[in-house]
């Protein structure tokens, strides 16, 4: 009786929060941005989520590297996961509004002994990626700044 | 006792699952990410004719590599399928199309443990 009773209060509960819930869903998401980050300039979510997509691509079409990445793409939860963990990574180097919830490079990379060619081809996939939307130079150079000193923590781990 | 507790936490990541505040990452819609292999080299025009052909609603993205008879493509499962994507990047069947198959490797960038909590959290979302 008394697992009952908790039932139906934590039913009720429920319930009444569905329709707040469906009304955030429907809230037109706003965010304050600053005009002149890289962010904006890069065009802001939606053009890096575009960009990650065609990066990724691009890595999977890469023999150099894609068998790295096999696993994770036959995976779409996994895929999913290191998905936005890039867009994250690059919205919020770029002054967006995101936050970056992976592991650490050096953690993540631990034990991958990726060399420093695997390294060169991942970031000539970025940039392919980048041309491919005709990102300006002061863009990709910029972009390229701030993902450059990971290196460090990825090659030869 | 058990089957109480056991349902406090079943309902518990239920409710996490169904009221928490989604990332703009977490809104975006899920992709997949299929990579296939073409029986022979394309030539520039059939590389460019594969890449032109991809551009449809539900495909995010494609790359060719025409060295390594490889074509790649992001695309969203709900809106494309992948018989409709492997019967595009045949060009009405001037290529045999396949998945391509890796041999397995030890390392990988996204550990199966950190997909976990997505595989538990989309089992339980109903919107």
């Amino acid at each position: 009786m008394k697992n009952l009773k908790l039932f139906l209060l934590l039913g009720m509960a429920f319930m009444f929060s569905l329709p707040a819930c469906k009304e955030d869903d429907e809230v037109q998401i706003s965010y304050e941005v600053d005009p002149n980050s890289l962010y904006s300039r890069l065009g802001g979510f939606d053009a890096i989520s575009a960009v990650t997509d065609q990066f990724l691509a691009n890595v999977a079409a890469d023999a150099a590297i894609n068998a790295r990445f096999a696993a994770t793409v036959a995976d779409p939860f996994r895929l999913e996961v290191l998905r936005n963990n890039l867009i994250d990574q690059i919205c919020e180097g770029a002054g967006g509004p995101c936050k970056y919830k992976g592991q650490t490079m050096a953690e993540a990379h631990e034990g991958m002994n990726i060399t420093q060619d695997e390294f060169n081809a991942l970031v000539g996939d970025l940039v392919a990626a980048l041309d491919q939307f005709n990102v300006p130079t002061q863009e990709k150079d910029d972009l390229l700044a701030i993902l450059g000193p990971m290196q460090t923590d990825i090659v030869g781990k | 006792m058990m089957v109480l507790g056991f349902s406090i936490a079943l309902i518990a990541v239920f409710l996490y699952a169904n009221l928490r505040s989604l990332s703009l990452t977490e809104l975006n819609k899920p992709i997949h990410l299929k990579i296939f292999s073409i029986n022979q080299i394309p030539d520039t025009l059939q590389a460019a004719s594969i890449k032109s052909t991809l551009k449809i609603q539900g495909v995010t993205a494609n790359s060719i590599n025409p060295k390594a008879q490889t074509v790649s493509v992001t695309y969203n499962p709900d809106m494309v399928s992948e018989t409709k994507i492997m019967e595009l990047i045949s060009l009405n069947g001037q290529f045999e199309v396949a998945e391509k198959r890796f041999a397995p490797t030890p390392v990988c960038p996204v550990p199966p443990l950190q997909a976990l909590k997505n595989h538990v959290l989309y089992a339980f979302r109903i919107f």
